[in-house]
């Protein structure tokens, strides 16, 4: 087995002002040939700095002290300036986050990707332009750029998200390098261009031999994805191994933490195990073991002593527990007690069946249009307007004290119709009403005193606070405006409490605050008049598992205390099935399936929920074989020009002639309490019958 | 553990009961302006007693006198101290430059807000309005009102209020309409504040800055726009000594001595410099983002 890449002892430090910060220490891992190595770790852990260092190009102030870099045999740092900017491109490469960004986007897509391939050019040989143009096209068409010749000329905003992250990919790997460092390529698109993003770097993968280093948070992407894990945690490498291993063994408490706080369906505890207290800042990271102070097994030692790596069951392990002379809790019982990462408890039983409960929303037939702007001299001219459905005739029920989960790609309407609910946006016709109470033509003094009674989360955490105001002004203001006479400090605290914040935290400004602290002030605050509808935003976007798993738990134990109603709008199925109790699919401004979610994902009836449920990353490594994923074609159409007919045919795989007519209505399945909207629902319905006895 | 009062300087803990000012002056750069904006500010108070001779007193034998003993800073073409007229010039150049500036600030924010925030039709008015208002040449409109009005220290102070409001307006308005979009203030909307309290506690607070911030550099630019007028005869009459005057006498006498426009020079650089200072540092003690915990 050959050696792409051994990072050997490596240590990484930043020199600010104030402090020399040590970012990586004593890193060590391997990446052979043809493997997918996955790095994982919380965000500020250090994974992008290792990518930089790897590529030598970490920011000014970041400094390799110590260690190498064996890249084929050749130590990367004893190279010069010159010789690493052939070996960059060439031999190693890089794909990034955001494909929106990371394309010029002035420069065609031919420019950029045979101008990349003419840089190199001493190495391959001559090569001539039209040559290196074939390359390219070759390079798109494997990629699956639907001809690509014809399009290689456009510019990158003539391309979607998926396609342009398609093309990085493209442009990465036309050099043909021996390192592909993927940093996170997929946590900007949704989850069905994240599956076939993922799938096709696993096919360039076979095809092409390429080793790839995987930088993720998501430990899904993971398991679907990397032969060896790296897990990462302040700098240090805390647990290194094959992926099975890691997977159905983790060692470390720290690995042990993040997979059982993931929200996946397998793992269906009442309650996340969360991680106490949260990644230590670079500024004052612990003496001895990093994760020592969050950690349930920490014992004296653990304090004052640097842990040293392992090798248990060969892969590796930084903790003391498994040293030979470890006195506290015997790691053996540590290692047995991961049976309890099948599930302690059942669900609680269903809330109040949803028939027999009230309505707390009801929409009828809403739709919202946005019209283009096209300005006076536009009309003077007689330019067309264009219409955005982003609603389009929605009737949906959710009932008191139940989650409803509307799930969707972006550009499905989800949040306009959370917003539209809750009367934040203006609905074209139809109506919303809130406990049996219209609300579409209510004054907007009047809404004023509604929303008491219903409140949002809103997606991020930390810009969803008045930036100048303290938590405490923060917390108090509902009262002010709906002129309720409180006890300031009293109230102040109680809230914090409830959320399990600390007082302290009352004279913070939100910049001041974590992500995951942020959300909680976002909850006190919607809260704090105690409403009956609560509209959460991607409650977890943005913030890491550990973190999430807490917000999560706090959601769920304030709808038992409260009875709350919630709304979640989510593209993260993962955590759907751990708090929502319905399950809302929409696709195009119109609703295509509802139903309790535990039916949505057994018995899909929507060929559309079907591919949603199926793309999800599932953090077992052992299911990636077994399961047969549906995946998506193409990407959804815009909501400017939907599709004749029924809206999802152009990705359907059971489309018939029928449906690119007649647009399907919302139908109950067999009179049950699913509902969905295909012609061939029955027909799906009884094949996955089958498939599941 | 013992908790183990640090030592504090006496003059932080005068410091720490000055709400805004005292943590401008914390910084080095802030205290430098404010120790220059504070020298002005005691010229125009105290001008008589600083003032080793009247302002219109002439000396003629001695005229375009370099620096001496006897004239700290040389004299001018009729042998006039320049030194106590620039001191006197200091009140006109401040009575003048302050109301102006707040004038244009306070209307300038309000249309600014207005129509940021409401957009449409009123945001159409007001931007036409402030565009046709800056389409013509700033010391043309000025001269225009100021002839309709007549020469006076209070309407240059109105007309210079009126031509620089533009800018604040146009500022603020950019700001608010960023701001506008922020989920903080979707946020605050669905917990049902209304326009007016989103406006000025939660908009206002954080579009207000750079308007400042502008407000601190334009005094001196203001400073210097009134010299002009009173150079073309429009705003202070001779011999009440205003920097512009000072300037523009010099201005014609440059190739006897130089000493009248480098004095006058270096004084509205200085004023430049002050207030650019204490409006950097201003800015960033009213941002909690830069500064830490105080805010607005």
């Amino acid at each position: 087995m050959e050696s792409i890449l051994k990072v050997e002892n490596l240590e990484i430090k930043y020199h600010t002002r104030q402090a020399t910060l040590s970012a990586v220490h004593k890193a060590n891992f391997e990446i052979i040939k043809g493997q997918i190595v996955g790095l994982v770790g919380e965000s500020g852990c250090g994974k992008s700095t290792i990518a930089s260092a790897i590529m030598r190009l970490l920011p000014p102030n970041g400094e390799i002290t110590q260690g190498k870099l064996l890249f084929k045999g050749t130590d990367l740092l004893g190279l010069s300036e010159d010789e690493m900017r052939h070996r960059r491109g060439q031999d190693i490469s890089m794909i990034f986050q955001d494909p929106m960004t990371s394309l010029n986007p002035v420069f065609n897509i031919e420019e950029q990707m045979v101008d990349a391939i003419l840089a190199h050019r001493s190495r391959n040989q001559s090569k001539s332009r039209s040559e290196a143009r074939e390359q390219a096209i070759s390079m798109l068409n494997r990629v699956g750029i639907p001809d690509a010749a014809s399009h290689i000329r456009n510019f990158p905003h003539q391309f979607s998200g998926g396609m342009r992250q398609r093309i990085m990919i493209a442009t990465a790997l036309q050099t043909n390098p021996s390192l592909l460092i993927a940093d996170e390529p997929t946590s900007a698109l949704d989850v069905t261009l994240e599956a076939q993003i993922t799938d096709l770097i696993r096919k360039l993968r076979d095809d092409l031999q390429t080793s790839i280093l995987y930088i993720t948070h998501d430990l899904g992407i993971v398991a679907e994805l990397c032969d060896q894990v790296v897990v990462f945690y302040a700098g240090n490498v805390v647990e290194n191994g094959e992926i099975h291993q890691v997977f159905n063994s983790p060692l470390h408490p720290y690995t042990r933490a993040l997979l059982l706080s993931h929200p996946s369906n397998k793992n269906k505890t009442v309650r996340l195990t969360t991680i106490k207290g949260r990644v230590p800042s670079l500024k004052d990271l612990p003496v001895g073991c990093k994760f020592a102070p969050r950690c349930d097994l920490a014992e004296s030692i653990c304090f004052e002593q640097e842990p040293v790596q392992t090798n248990v069951n060969s892969h590796f392990v930084l903790c003391h527990a498994y040293a030979q002379n470890w006195q506290g809790k015997a790691a053996e019982t540590y290692l047995n007690s991961s049976n309890n990462y099948q599930p302690t408890k059942e669900k609680t039983p269903q809330r109040l069946l949803v028939s027999e409960s009230e309505q707390t929303v009801q929409t009828k037939d809403l739709k919202v249009h946005f019209k283009d702007s096209i300005g006076f001299l536009g009309k003077l001219i007689g330019e067309k307007q264009g219409l955005v459905r982003a609603v389009d005739g929605v009737d949906v029920e959710v009932f008191h004290g139940e989650s409803l989960a509307l799930v969707g790609e972006s550009g499905s309407g989800k949040t306009t119709l959370g917003r539209t609910i809750l009367r934040l946006e203006k609905p074209t016709s139809g109506d919303v009403l809130i406990n049996g109470q219209e609300i579409t033509h209510t004054s907007q003094k009047d809404i004023r005193h509604l929303r008491v009674g219903m409140q949002m989360i809103f997606q991020d955490p930390i810009s969803s606070l008045s930036p100048r105001k303290t938590v405490s002004q923060l917390l108090l203001e509902p009262f002010k405006i709906h002129k309720i006479r409180v006890d300031s400090d009293k109230k102040v605290d109680e809230l914090l409490e409830m959320v399990g914040l600390s007082s302290e935290q009352a004279d913070k400004y939100p910049h001041q605050l974590s992500g995951g602290q942020a959300r909680r002030v976002g909850i006190a605050r919607a809260l704090a008049l105690k409403p009956s509808l609560m509209i959460a935003d991607e409650p977890t976007a943005g913030l890491d598992v550990s973190v999430a798993a807490g917000i999560l738990n706090l959601m769920k134990d304030l709808q038992d205390e409260f009875g709350l109603t919630y709304i979640l709008i989510t593209h993260n199925l993962n955590i759907i099935n751990f708090i929502a109790d319905r399950v809302a699919v929409m696709y195009l401004g119109k609703l295509v399936e509802i139903g309790e979610t535990e039916t949505l994902f057994s018995h899909p009836r929507h060929p559309y929920t079907e591919a949603l449920m199926s793309a999800v990353a599932i953090p077992d490594p052992s299911l990636r074989d077994k399961r047969k994923r549906i995946m998506l074609e193409g990407e959804i159409p815009s909501p400017r020009n939907p599709p004749s007919g029924c809206p999802f045919h152009p990705r359907c795989r059971y489309k018939e002639e029928l449906c690119t007519r007649v647009p399907p209505k919302l139908e109950s399945f067999q009179n049950s309490t699913q509902w969905a909207a295909c012609h061939f629902q029955d027909q799906i319905g009884r094949e996955s019958e089958l498939l599941n006895h | 553990m013992q908790y183990i009062e640090k030592p504090v300087h006496p003059f932080n803990r005068i410091l720490d009961h000055v709400p805004i000012l005292g943590d401008v002056i914390r910084q080095p750069l802030g205290a430098i302006g404010f120790i220059i904006v504070l020298a002005f500010i005691i010229c125009v108070i105290f001008a008589p007693l600083i003032a080793p001779y009247d302002y219109s007193r002439q000396d003629i034998p001695n005229r375009l006198a370099g620096p001496s003993a006897q004239y700290w800073l040389g004299t001018d073409h009729i042998g006039r101290d320049i030194f106590s007229r620039l001191v006197y010039g200091s009140r006109i150049a401040f009575g003048t430059a302050l109301p102006s500036v707040a004038i244009a600030l306070t209307i300038g924010t309000l249309l600014g807000l207005i129509a940021g925030y409401l957009g449409n039709k009123v945001d159409n008015i007001i931007v036409v309005l402030m565009d046709s208002l800056q389409a013509f040449p700033s010391i043309m409109l000025s001269l225009a009102i100021l002839a309709l009005l007549g020469p006076s220290l209070v309407n240059v102070i109105i007309v210079i209020g009126l031509t620089w409001m533009p800018n604040y307006a146009r500022v603020i308005r950019a700001q608010t309409l960023s701001i506008r979009e922020k989920t903080y203030i979707e946020s605050e909307r669905s917990i049902g504040a209304t326009d007016g309290s989103i406006l000025l506690s939660h908009i206002l607070p954080n579009v207000i800055a750079p308007a400042l911030l502008l407000a601190a550099m334009d005094l001196p630019w203001v400073i210097t726009f009134e010299a002009g007028l009173s150079f073309l005869g429009m705003g202070v009459r001779p011999p009440t000594p205003s920097w512009g005057v000072i300037l523009s006498d010099g201005y014609a006498h440059i190739f006897e001595s130089q000493w009248p426009i480098i004095w006058s020079g270096v004084t509205l650089a200085l004023t430049t410099l002050g207030f650019t200072l204490f409006g950097e540092a201003l800015r960033d003690v009213l941002d909690p983002r830069v500064s830490g915990t105080r805010g607005l």
